[in-house]
């Protein structure tokens, strides 16, 4: 039952979002705290924005444009600040 | 456990379990108490605990109540006279008990059972003390979050189910980290300012709102 509704608080805004990477392995765009970028796969999340990513490039700009690809991390929900859908 | 409203009494000052880390966190005096239904008691001095709110009576220091803060579910300044005639801090305690919805009509003739109040109002003789006493709760609440919190946490966590058979072929290195077309691989292409723009990633969506600097006249640049 509770599993139940915590599905129904995870179709809804914002989460669903994060809901829709998972059930179609869709890539979101996430702007984390520190201004880094990530661009990858939501393969899990939980509602305070803990996520377990996959594929992952990570992308900075300061003090020079660089990336990394990791291919599977966890990531801390309090240092998420923006999720974007599908990033085109 | 919940313990609820207790009666207790000592000799004019609360004895402490300064074994467990109890200590005094505040003492303010001229508090009245209510209890559930029960005529207001007054006056009084409140003992504040890390770990538990003590009343005692002026009248008779040997009286008195105590509630742990493990049972206060709930604390809130009370200033709508329709709530209550005077300014309180109105607090609900966690009987441990389903409430009935069922009442013998007896029953209000019976005393009440300290265990069964679920409800207790805090009255300051002076009411500009309210803000200080609910600042004072507020802390001691957090230092006695629910033992039980986070229980379930494990059922918080979404996934797919048809995923949970990715991960044996996954660690054979049946899929690949590297798609050939996923966006924001750079494929060779090692120019990450060109990625980037191509993503929008530098877009407006990501920029830190900027602040209006006050020139002093009135007027911002």
């Amino acid at each position: 039952m509770e599993e139940d509704n915590e599905e129904e608080e995870f179709n809804t805004e914002p989460l669903f979002v994060l809901m829709m990477s998972v059930k179609n392995n869709t890539q979101v765009l996430i702007n984390c705290q520190n201004n880094k970028k990530l661009l990858g796969r939501v393969r899990a999340f939980d509602r305070n924005c803990n996520m377990v990513l996959e594929n992952v490039r990570e992308i900075w700009t300061e003090p020079v444009n660089k990336d990394r690809f990791i291919s599977k991390m966890f990531l801390r929900g309090d240092s998420v600040t923006i999720v974007l859908r599908n990033p085109k | 456990m919940v313990s609820g409203v207790r009666e207790i009494s000592c000799s004019g000052e609360p004895v402490l379990d300064s074994d467990s880390g109890e200590e005094l966190m505040q003492v303010q005096a001229g508090i009245d108490i209510v209890l559930g239904d029960l005529p207001r008691q007054s006056p009084g001095t409140l003992y504040i605990t890390n770990k538990q709110v003590i009343w005692l009576s002026d009248l008779d220091k040997t009286k008195g109540y105590a509630v742990d803060f493990l049972s206060i579910s709930l604390h809130a300044v009370s200033r709508d006279p329709e709530a209550y005639p005077l300014p309180c801090l109105y607090t609900q305690i966690d009987t441990g008990e389903a409430d009935d919805d069922h009442t013998d009509s007896e029953s209000i003739h019976i005393p009440q059972d300290l265990s069964n109040i679920a409800e207790m109002r805090l009255i300051p003789s002076d009411p500009t003390q309210l803000d200080s006493l609910f600042a004072i709760f507020c802390q001691c609440a957090e230092l006695n979050p629910e033992p039980n919190d986070g229980e379930g946490e494990e059922h918080g966590w979404f996934f797919s189910a048809d995923q949970m058979g990715d991960e044996e072929a996954e660690e054979e290195g049946y899929i690949s980290h590297h798609p050939a077309n996923s966006i924001g691989h750079s494929n060779g292409n090692h120019d990450l300012a060109r990625t980037i723009l191509e993503l929008q990633i530098n877009d407006q969506r990501f920029e830190d709102a900027e602040e209006m600097e006050d020139n002093g006249d009135g007027t911002n640049r």
